[in-house]
């Protein structure tokens, strides 16, 4: 169900099911939800059946670029000559996306279950699961939950008496949005600055310690279990008839809805119907303005836009956007755009890392230009500059960081550009002094 | 922005003495095992200098660097890039709110009014002079959909809003 | 060759690079300079500066030329509009915190920030707005200092204490535009090579203490040397500005030293620069010295190592050229000879991340070629010898005052080929000035048997001539010769006949970075 709402008749609710039931945070509770089945099971298969399984039942990483997960598990060597490591994504840090917190705080050992399997599947002997240093509450659930699982053989040396070792090993960062990036992430674990890394080399080649290493976001391991236990066709057939795009897909959604929180749909669903039907539209008495889809590094949509886009990989890419970490900005028309795509820049240049020229300069000046167009001193030279910065941003830099920072600056312009000349023109009172 | 550190770490007053010893070093001993090597105890190893101490001092990012078999310099670099990290001393309890677009839009620059206001604090950053509070602005804590979520020390708020933050204070002394 | 090779074509020239080559090596087989700041031969790339994006066809966005291998019939463009842009633009965020303090800035004429952007930078700014990144000149160690605002983050000097000195002594701190080099308060940038850092900076950010506001670069006449502070023979650049010379930079020997120098070779210069030089011949008349031309001082050497007999005895430097000590050693043909260089001892200091890289424990750069010529370094054996010796010559050697004492008591005759006078050596017969290393050309033969040239940095004082010429003119006989080596190249020819291991060789032949002699020469081959 949609914490922290109830169910709506128009989820598909999977992963979602126990959230908010405090039973389903325990070992036992788990099991009584019919939990770790799928990894016994999982342990009576061979390796490459495990991964053909994912592999067929289309699931796609739910961390933001949508790879087939199968496929990547594929990648990583058959013979186990090296360590070879799983590393669980649970840095979620992307404005507008708050959906593992809630895998990590409800359901722990769906996510356990998901990691043993994969790690299983990789032949890995030990996950590493990175929880940002601001997620202390799921840190607290998930310390408890790897202490019961391995007190009841599901983790361990010797899982469910398969002879495998199978070990989960929690780290948490301190604060960079740039460690939800994998070869940042596998840095940060290193104990390094949270610098990407240049690729290649591929994680599956050379990547934590230097050993093959897959990467996986927490949602699609949680969603591992249910595809052991239910088959790549129950997962394939959760699509409204794109094959691209299947399964449940949580969906976070924030800012100017009625009901903000987190839904579970099926790939396919309507944006309308998640915006309206399960959220209940806009604050009485306002109309939406402008979403962003999947987190804040895509580009921005307009209302008209969000309402006619399908809810998948390619339909949002249809409308010009992209369904990144599917946490929607919802945004009114009381919302100054220019005041929010300038915090969006200030997020990023926050974040940025240092190592790249262009993010390093680009994200904080295109911050600084905006913060002159709210102080009232904006030019129309203004508009050429931050594109022609947004270009020099965009496809240039080791990851996509300073990409992201483009994006909704680009978008907004595009699309908003009249709120851009009211306060270029005066039009509009600054809202803040000059810089 | 969050602009709780300056160049370089503070110093301390009194002798350092030091983290790792009697059971905080068994347990980093045991840390030890979780991993290929040392280095990667970092970002845990300094999480409990924090635990312990509240912030990070040169002697104790000296103290780390010992420990893990790395330079001070380079442990720096480390603790300088995560923001969690204090490089200064902080006020007993230490709030962090999200103002990052999402809870921006939802009212969280009130939220960050209220705080400043009922600690004392004034500004970002700043202590409270009692010392009490330090309220620093965060980019966001993956909590959207609860807007404005804080952190105070290690209690994560949800939905906070400037009227509910007398009450919130109260239950930090 | 071994490697495999393979054929790429880039700005229209094809050039064949072995594989894994990365493209921005390939494009200089193809005369190509992909303009970078982070990338360095000597260093692991990490690709952050962006500034050596290029176009790679069938690639779908420009590819870093640094740490893009590259792959048979790839098709490069260094000079597409693309990649200019893209150029451009790393250029103009490297500028908007860049101080315009050119005119102030030691690094000003060698700057690569100042070079790219004058070839392919914007005219103007679109920054005049704001105001720039600040940060306070800080002091890392003995001779660095660091200007942060100068700083464009490349990390070359950041990776070459981590990755080369073993020391990671330096780091980046914080992030964002905020970020800065940064250095523990308890740690300083002290190590014995950590000079190489401010020759790593691209900019004017990490300055040399001892070279601060000395001269602009452009003043400077550049030349190509070796190293005389030990046997490892590292290629340098002494740099001189009217005859001074203000600073040695290491020069790129990939065999020898690739791109580095250590602290030690780097200010073991100022005697160089010695004024206090002896700048005419000297003979002594009765107890007092005269000063007198070369024609007089040269009949009066030929007479001394033609009328007497015996044992002779040479004290030289471990500084002197192989030219030097071989005709000098020949002069002394007709005597039973104790040859002996000086070789001063110190601690080793190797530079872990590159193999066979010390600063060595002799601190004599030419011990190898001085023993191919037979000296030896037994310095107190020669010194006893020296006593009852009929004739011994001192070669520019810095004597103790215990060996000036002795010599003083020597029973022979005294002959100094020197650059300064040596007091305690008023019995000298002759006293004949010779050049320094930085004011001849010549030759040193390192501790792996790789022989060297070096070229003329400076004019040499009054009329001081290398050693070898006047070796040279004394065994050509009196009067002009056409025997006599009127260069070093036609001294190192005279060396060939009398030591078969320089046999075949020329100066000529040794080009900027040397040749390895080899270790036996089969008798009668020409090499």
């Amino acid at each position: 169900m949609g914490y922290p709402h109830p169910s709506h008749p128009k989820e598909t609710v999977v992963l979602s099911k126990h959230f908010g039931d405090p039973e389903a945070r325990t070992y036992a509770g788990w099991v009584k939800h019919g939990g770790y089945q799928a990894l016994r099971k999982a342990l009576g298969m061979s390796r490459e059946a495990v991964i053909e399984e994912v592999k067929n039942s289309g699931l796609r990483g739910r961390g933001g670029a949508g790879f087939p997960t199968g496929l990547k598990w594929s990648f990583m060597p058959k013979e186990v000559v090296k360590p070879h490591y799983l590393v669980c994504n649970a840095d979620e840090s992307e404005p507008g996306t708050f959906k593992d917190r809630e895998i990590l705080r409800w359901t722990p050992h769906q996510l356990l279950e998901g990691c043993a399997i994969a790690s299983y599947a990789i032949g890995a002997e030990r996950c590493y699961i990175y929880i940002r240093g601001e997620f202390t509450e799921p840190w607290r659930v998930m310390t408890a939950a790897v202490e019961e699982a391995v007190a009841n053989g599901a983790l361990g040396d010797n899982a469910f008496g398969s002879g495998k070792r199978i070990e989960v090993v929690l780290h948490r960062g301190a604060g960079a949005y740039i460690c939800g990036e994998e070869t940042a992430m596998m840095n940060s674990i290193e104990g390094k600055r949270g610098n990407p890394r240049i690729k290649p080399p591929f994680p599956a080649v050379a990547g934590l310690f230097g050993v093959p290493t897959t990467i996986n976001n927490v949602e699609t391991l949680a969603a591992v279990p249910h595809i052991i236990n239910r088959g790549a066709d129950w997962y394939k057939g959760l699509c409204l008839g794109n094959p691209k795009s299947t399964g449940t897909k949580l969906v976070s959604v924030c800012g100017h809805v009625q009901r903000p929180g987190n839904y579970e749909v099926t790939m396919g669903t309507p944006m309308r119907d998640i915006l309206y039907d399960m959220c209940g539209g806009p604050p009485p008495g306002r109309t939406f303005k402008a979403v962003i889809p999947g987190g804040s590094s895509v580009p921005i949509m307009t209302r008209e836009e969000a309402e006619e886009a399908i809810f998948d990989y390619e339909g949002v890419v249809a409308k010009g956007s992209m369904l990144g970490s599917a946490g929607m900005i919802v945004m009114d028309d009381s919302t100054d755009m220019v005041y929010q795509i300038w915090r969006l820049a200030r997020f990023y240049a926050h974040e940025s890392c240092a190592q790249c020229t262009q993010c390093r300069e680009g994200t904080a000046w295109t911050t600084r230009i905006l913060e002159r167009i709210l102080a009232g001193k904006g030019k129309q030279e203004d508009f050429q500059l931050l594109l022609d910065l947004s270009e020099n941003m965009t496809g240039k830099t080791i990851c996509v960081l300073s990409d992201s920072c483009a994006a909704p600056v680009v978008s907004g312009i595009q699309k908003f550009r009249s709120e851009f000349e009211a306060y270029i023109a005066g039009a509009r009172e600054p809202v803040m002094a000059a810089v | 922005m969050s602009t709780h550190g300056g160049h370089g770490a503070g110093t301390e007053t009194a002798p350092y003495e030091p983290v790792f010893v009697g059971p905080a070093r068994a347990r980093l001993e045991q840390l030890f095992l979780k991993y290929p090597t040392r280095q990667s105890c970092l970002l845990p190893a300094l999480w409990m200098v924090q635990e312990a101490r509240g912030w990070i001092s040169e002697p104790a990012i000296g103290e780390v660097a010992d420990v893990l078999g790395l330079t001070p310099a380079y442990v720096k670099g480390v603790v300088t890039f995560y923001t969690m990290y204090h490089t200064h001393p902080v006020g007993r309890h230490f709030i962090q709110v999200c103002t990052t677009s999402p809870c921006n839009i939802c009212g969280a620059e009130d939220v960050v009014k209220a705080l400043l206001r009922e600690t004392g604090c004034g500004e970002l950053g700043a202590t409270s002079p009692d010392g009490r509070f330090t309220v620093i602005e965060v980019e966001c804590l993956g909590a959207c959909g609860f807007a404005t979520p804080i952190l105070v020390d290690d209690d994560f708020l949800e939905n906070v809003t400037p009227e509910k933050v007398p009450g919130i204070l109260q239950r930090y002394v | 060759m071994a490697d495999e090779l393979v054929n790429v074509t880039i700005d229209g020239i094809q050039v064949a690079v072995p594989k894994g080559t990365p493209i921005i090596e390939a494009a200089k087989q193809a005369g190509i300079l992909v303009p970078h700041y982070c990338y360095h031969p000597s260093l692991p790339s990490p690709a952050v500066c962006r500034m050596c994006l290029v176009e790679v066809e069938k690639a779908p966005k420009l590819m870093p030329a640094c740490v893009t291998a590259v792959a048979e019939g790839q098709v490069v463009h260094v000079d597409s509009p693309s990649a200019k842009k893209a150029r451009e633009g790393v250029l103009e965020f490297l500028l908007i915190n860049h101080p315009l303090d050119c005119p102030i800035c030691d690094q000003a004429g060698e700057c690569e920030l100042q070079d790219y952007v004058f070839q392919e930078g914007r005219s103007g700014t679109r920054y005049s707005e704001y105001a720039k990144r600040y940060n306070p000149v800080e002091d890392f160690g003995p001779d660095i200092l660091y200007v942060p605002n100068r700083c464009i983050l490349c990390t070359r000097c950041v990776r070459f204490m981590e990755d080369v000195a073993d020391t990671p002594v330096l780091n980046v701190s914080e992030r964002g535009d905020r970020a800065y080099i940064g250095i523990s308060q308890d740690q300083r940038l002290d190590h014995a090579w950590a000079g190489n850092v401010v020759d790593l900076c691209p900019v004017g950010s990490l300055l040399s203490k001892d070279f601060l506001h000395k001269a602009r670069v452009w003043d400077l006449d550049k030349n190509a040397s070796v190293c005389p502070g030990c046997t490892q023979g590292c290629n340098i650049h002494i740099d001189t500005r009217d005859d001074v010379v203000v600073r040695l930079r290491p020069r790129p020997n990939l065999e020898v030293n690739r791109h580095f120098i250590c602290d030690y070779g780097r200010m073991n210069y100022r005697w160089m620069n010695r004024g206090d030089r002896i700048e005419a011949p000297l003979v002594r008349e009765g107890t007092r010295h005269v000063a007198t031309d070369w024609d007089t001082a040269l009949a009066r050497l030929e007479q001394l190592v033609r009328g007497a007999a015996g044992t002779a005895v040479i004290l030289a430097s471990g500084r002197a050229s192989t030219e030097s000590l071989g005709l000098v050693r020949r002069l002394l043909d007709r005597f039973e000879v104790t040859a002996a260089v000086q070789v001063p001892v110190g601690e080793e200091v190797p530079l872990p991340g590159v193999p066979n890289l010390a600063l060595r424990r002799e601190r004599a750069p030419n011990l190898v070629g001085a023993e191919l010529l037979g000296y030896t370094p037994h310095w107190a054996a020669a010194m006893r010898a020296a006593l009852d010796a009929a004739i011994v010559l001192v070669l520019d050697p810095d004597l103790s005052e215990a060996d000036e004492a002795a010599l003083a008591a020597a029973q022979g005759a005294v002959v100094v080929l020197g650059t300064v006078l040596a007091e305690g050596l008023r019995n000298a017969e002759l006293v004949l000035p010779v050049t320094n290393m930085a004011e001849e050309n010549g030759t040193y033969v390192n501790r792996d048997r790789r022989l060297q040239r070096y070229h003329q940095a400076k004019a040499q004082p009054g009329m001081a001539r290398p050693a070898w010429w006047v070796a040279g003119e004394v065994l050509a006989g009196p009067g002009p010769s056409p025997s006599a080596p009127a260069t070093a190249a036609e001294a190192f020819a005279l060396l060939g006949e009398r030591w078969p291991v320089f046999a075949g060789l020329s100066h000529g032949d040794l080009g900027y970075t040397g040749r390895v002699l080899p270790e036996a020469v089969p008798a009668g081959s020409a090499r």
